[in-house]
C-alpha cells in the first residue's frame, strides 16, 4: 500500500507514487523539438527551467484525440519531464497486490472502484524517450 | 566527526591540492636555480600542514606519507643549501600524495624507503639559491565553498525568472499608474538594477581561474621531457584568467595534449637546439588572456617550428595548418608523423574546443616555434546568439558562426541542389526548418538566409523573420533530451517563450530528414516589358492544369500540348515560345524524342528544356540529359518554387 497520484490519459486510469510527482501543472505553451522522439511534444518554461513534454498516450498507446491540457510533472534518477494527462483524478492509497501488466511501461495495474488503474514505469517511459524515435 | 566527514574531505581536498601545486612549483624552482630564498621552509610548512589535516581526518597513508617527506625537508631546512637528487624523489612523493588526495593512491612501500633513505645521504650542494626579493605571491583566498554545479544553474534559472516576473508586474500596473506614482516605477526600476547584478554574480559563480587546472602541467611536461632526454622549462602566464568550471574540466587533458606536442616535438633535443643557436633549455609557455568576451589559451615553444613539408602540402591545398594537421588520415600518415608527430590526437583537441563553442588556430614560424591558440567563450552560461523565426518558432544561433545575413533572390542550380552567389561563390542553400528535421511552408520570397559558417563548412539557412541579436542565459534540455542531436540547448526569452539554440556544426551538414532541398523564393525573371511563353507538353490533364495554373500565377504565358506530336506542332504554329516543361512518359511521340527533334530543329536548338517526371531514375535523368534537355525534375519531389526558379533561371537574361 503507498500513495500514488491517480489521473486519466483518455478513457483510462493510470497512477504514479506520489514520490515520483513533483507538482501538476497546466499543458502551458510549448515549443516543439524537430528531431526528437514522436512522443515529446516539446519543452515548456516551467519557473524558468526548460521542461520536456511527453505525451503520455502515445508512449503507452492510449487511443487519444490530442495531447492531455494537464501535466503530471515526474522526476526519476535526475530525469524530469511533464507528462501531459487529461487530468488528475486523486492522490490516494491503491490497494495491493498488484497483477503484472503486459506492457513495459507499466509496473504493475489493480483495481480501484471496478476501475482497472495501471501504475506507470516511469524508469521505463523515460528510457523509452530518451532511447530514440 | 565521522558525520561531518564527506564535507571535511571536500575541504581537505581543496586545500591539500593547492598545497600540493605550490609544492610542485617550488620543487621545480628549486631545480632550475630559481627558487625563493625560503623556498625550503614552505616546502615543509606544506608537508607539515596536509599531515596534520590528514591525521585529524584520520587518512593514514596521506598522513605517513606525508610525514616522511617532512622528515627528508626538516634534515635539509637549516642548511640552506638543496641536494637536487632529493627533487625527483620530492616530485614523486607529491604525485603519489596527489593520488591519495584524490583518492586512487595506493601505499607505495618503495617510495617510503627512498624518502627514508635519501634523509641520511649527503648530496651534492645544489647551488645556492640568488638572493632574489621575496617572490610575490599573490594571496589566494582560501575561503570557498564547493556548490554543485546545477544548484548553481537553478539559481540563474530563478533570477531569469524573477526578472520575468518584474516584466509582468510592470505590465499589470500600466503605465498610467506607473506616471501616477513615480515611487512605484522608481522602485521598480532599482528591483531591475539589484537583478541585474544578481544575475551577473550568479553567472560569475560557474567561472573559476585556470591555475584550479594548471597545477600538474609543470610535473607533466618535466615527465614528458625526461622521457626523451629534453630540457625545457614552462611558463605559466595569465592563470588567474577565470573560465567556465565546466569548460575547464574538459580543457585540462586538450591543454595537455597540446604541452605534450609542444615538449616531444616542438622545442627540439639540446643538441638540436645548440645546433641552430639557441640554448639548450627549451622554453614552453602557457599563456591565458581575455580577448573580448572570449579567453584565449596560447600554448607556444621556441623549436624550430613545423617542418617544410607540412607548409607545402598546407599551400598545395590551400587548408589551414589546423585543418590539415586534424585532417583524418593526415597525422596518422606515416611520413608525416615521423617529420612531426603534432598532428597526432589534435582532432580531439579541436573537437573538445569546437564543442565549447570554441575555436583552435596553429601558426608556425620556421626557426622561431609553432603557436597554438584555444580561443574559447568565457563561459558557457551566457552566449550571443542571432534569434531569428521560422514557421512562428524562435531559434537562435551562436553569433561568431553567422557570417552575414543576405535576402535570397534568385538560386542557382545544380544537379537538383539549389544554391545562392554570394560575391562570387554559390552557397548552398537550404530552407532551416528543413536542416533541423521539420517541415513547413515555403518560406516567402526575398526571405532572408544566414551565411553560417562552422567546421569548415558554409552554408545558407533561409528562416521567415530575423529578430535580432541577444545575449542570452543557456539553459540545458535536460538528460531525457540529451540524445538529440542538433542543439545547444534553449533560451527563455524577455516574454517567456522558449528558442531552441542550434548547433551550428550540425546545421553545416546539411538538411536531416530526406526531404527534397526545398527551394527558397526566388523571382522569375520575365524577359523584359513581355510575359514569358511557355509550352506545357504533359498527357494528364490534372498535371497540364496544375502547372498552367501555377505558371500562370507566376505571371507566365502559357500554351498546352498533350503530346510530343501535339508539342512540335504548337512550336511551329506558335511564335515566341521561350520555355518547354515536358514530361518523358506520353503517347505517339515521347518526351525525349520530341527533345530529340527540338535539338535538331535549329529554329528551336537553343529553346530551354525541363523535363517533369514520375521517372526518377538516374537512368531516365541520364537519357533526358542526354537528349540536351536544361533541367530535370522528378514529381515525387515536385516542388512548385523550384520549378519556377528553375524556369527562371532559364529565361532570365
Amino acid at each position: 500500500m503507498s500513495v500514488h497520484v491517480r489521473f486519466r490519459v483518455g478513457d483510462e486510469n493510470f497512477a504514479l507514487p506520489v514520490g515520483q510527482v513533483l507538482e501538476v501543472a497546466d499543458l502551458g505553451q510549448l515549443a516543439p523539438v524537430p528531431g526528437a522522439p514522436p512522443a515529446v511534444l516539446g519543452v515548456r518554461n516551467l519557473r524558468g527551467h526548460v521542461l520536456p513534454v511527453i505525451d503520455l498516450a502515445v508512449v503507452l498507446g492510449t487511443a487519444h484525440a490530442r495531447p492531455g491540457a494537464r501535466l503530471v510533472i515526474a522526476e526519476e534518477a535526475g530525469r524530469r519531464a511533464g507528462l501531459a494527462i487529461d487530468q488528475v483524478t486523486d492522490v490516494t492509497e491503491l490497494p495491493g497486490p498488484m497483477q503484472e501488466a503486459d506492457s513495459p511501461f507499466i509496473a504493475g495495474s489493480t483495481l480501484v472502484d471496478d476501475e482497472l488503474v495501471g501504475v506507470v514505469d516511469l524508469e521505463g517511459v523515460f528510457t523509452a524517450v530518451q532511447g530514440g524515435p | 566527526m565521522t558525520e561531518g566527514r564527506p564535507e571535511f574531505l571536500e575541504i581537505f581536498r581543496d586545500e591539500a591540492t593547492g598545497r600540493l601545486d605550490h609544492m610542485v612549483d617550488t620543487l621545480l624552482a628549486l631545480e632550475a636555480g630559481r627558487a625563493a630564498p625560503d623556498a625550503v621552509d614552505s616546502l615543509f610548512r606544506d608537508a607539515h600542514t596536509i599531515k596534520g589535516a590528514a591525521g585529524m581526518l584520520g587518512l593514514e597513508e596521506i598522513q605517513v606519507l606525508a610525514h616522511a617527506v617532512e622528515d627528508v625537508l626538516d634534515g635539509v631546512r637549516d642548511g640552506g643549501e638543496f641536494p637536487t637528487e632529493l627533487i625527483d624523489p620530492l616530485l614523486r612523493a607529491a604525485d603519489s600524495l596527489r593520488r591519495h588526495v584524490v583518492g586512487g593512491g595506493e601505499e607505495d612501500a618503495d617510495l617510503l624507503e627512498e624518502l627514508a633513505a635519501s634523509r641520511h645521504q649527503i648530496g651534492r650542494p645544489a647551488p645556492l639559491p640568488p638572493p632574489l626579493p621575496e617572490l610575490l605571491r599573490p594571496q589566494v583566498n582560501r575561503r570557498s565553498i564547493r556548490v554543485p554545479a546545477e544548484k548553481l544553474d537553478r539559481l540563474l534559472d530563478l533570477v531569469g525568472e524573477t526578472v520575468l516576473h518584474r516584466r509582468r508586474l510592470e505590465h499589470a500596473l500600466g503605465d498610467e499608474r506607473l506616471q501616477e506614482a513615480e515611487s512605484l516605477s522608481d522602485e521598480l526600476d532599482v528591483g531591475a538594477r539589484l537583478l541585474g547584478e544578481l544575475q551577473e554574480t550568479a553567472i560569475e559563480m560557474r567561472t573559476l581561474p585556470l591555475s584550479s587546472i594548471t597545477g600538474p602541467f609543470p610535473h607533466a611536461v618535466r615527465n614528458i621531457a625526461a622521457d626523451r632526454g629534453i630540457e625545457v622549462e614552462l611558463v605559466v602566464t595569465g592563470a588567474e584568467t577565470e573560465l567556465d568550471r565546466v569548460i575547464l574540466e574538459g580543457i585540462a587533458e586538450p591543454i595537455i595534449h597540446v604541452l605534450r606536442n609542444s615538449v616531444a616535438h616542438g622545442v627540439g633535443t639540446p643538441a638540436e637546439r645548440e645546433r641552430a643557436g639557441k640554448s639548450r633549455r627549451g622554453r614552453v609557455e602557457l599563456k591565458a588572456e581575455q580577448r573580448g568576451g572570449m579567453v584565449a589559451i596560447v600554448i607556444s615553444d621556441d623549436g624550430e617550428g613545423l617542418p617544410p613539408e607540412v607548409f607545402g602540402a598546407a599551400a598545395e591545398t590551400g587548408e589551414t595548418l589546423v585543418d590539415l594537421l586534424t585532417r583524418p588520415g593526415f597525422s596518422t600518415a606515416r611520413e608525416v608523423s615521423e617529420l612531426s608527430g603534432r598532428g597526432v590526437g589534435l582532432d580531439a583537441v579541436k573537437t573538445a574546443v569546437e564543442s565549447f563553442n570554441g575555436s583552435m588556430s596553429i601558426e608556425s614560424v620556421p626557426g622561431r616555434g609553432t603557436t597554438t591558440t584555444l580561443l574559447l567563450p568565457l563561459t558557457l552560461a551566457l552566449l550571443d546568439v542571432l534569434l531569428v523565426e521560422r514557421e512562428g518558432q524562435v531559434f537562435g544561433l551562436p553569433l561568431p558562426t553567422v557570417e552575414e545575413v543576405v535576402a535570397v533572390d534568385s538560386t542557382l542550380w545544380l544537379a537538383g541542389r539549389p544554391s545562392i552567389e554570394l560575391r562570387g561563390h554559390a552557397v548552398p542553400v537550404f530552407d532551416l526548418a528543413a536542416l533541423i528535421g521539420s517541415s513547413g511552408a515555403q518560406p516567402a520570397r526575398h526571405a532572408p538566409a544566414m551565411i553560417i559558417s562552422a567546421s569548415g563548412r558554409r552554408i545558407a539557412a533561409v528562416c521567415d523573420l530575423l529578430i535580432g541579436e541577444e545575449e542570452v542565459v543557456v539553459k540545458s534540455l535536460g538528460p531525457l533530451l540529451a540524445p538529440v542531436r542538433g542543439y545547444l540547448g534553449a533560451a527563455i526569452l524577455g516574454d517567456g517563450r522558449i528558442a531552441l539554440l542550434l548547433d551550428p556544426a550540425t546545421l553545416v551538414r546539411g538538411p536531416r530528414a530526406t526531404h527534397a532541398p526545398p527551394a527558397p523564393a526566388a523571382e522569375p525573371v520575365p524577359a523584359a516589358g513581355t510575359h514569358p511563353k511557355v509550352l506545357v507538353v504533359e498527357d494528364s490533364f490534372t498535371v497540364r492544369e496544375l502547372q498552367r495554373s501555377i505558371l500562370e500565377a507566376a505571371g507566365y504565358h502559357v500554351v498546352t500540348a498533350r503530346d510530343g506530336r501535339d508539342a512540335l506542332r504548337c512550336l511551329d504554329e506558335e511564335a515566341g515560345i521561350s520555355l518547354v516543361v515536358t514530361d518523358i512518359e506520353m503517347p505517339e511521340v515521347d518526351g525525349i524524342e520530341l527533345i530529340r527533334a527540338i535539338r535538331a530543329d535549329e529554329r528551336h536548338a537553343g529553346l530551354p528544356v525541363i523535363i517533369v517526371t514520375t521517372r526518377g531514375e538516374e537512368e531516365d535523368r541520364r537519357a533526358g540529359l542526354e537528349a540536351g534537355a536544361d533541367a530535370y525534375m522528378a514529381k515525387r519531389s515536385f516542388d512548385q518554387q523550384a520549378l519556377l526558379d528553375t524556369i527562371g533561371q532559364l529565361v532570365g537574361s
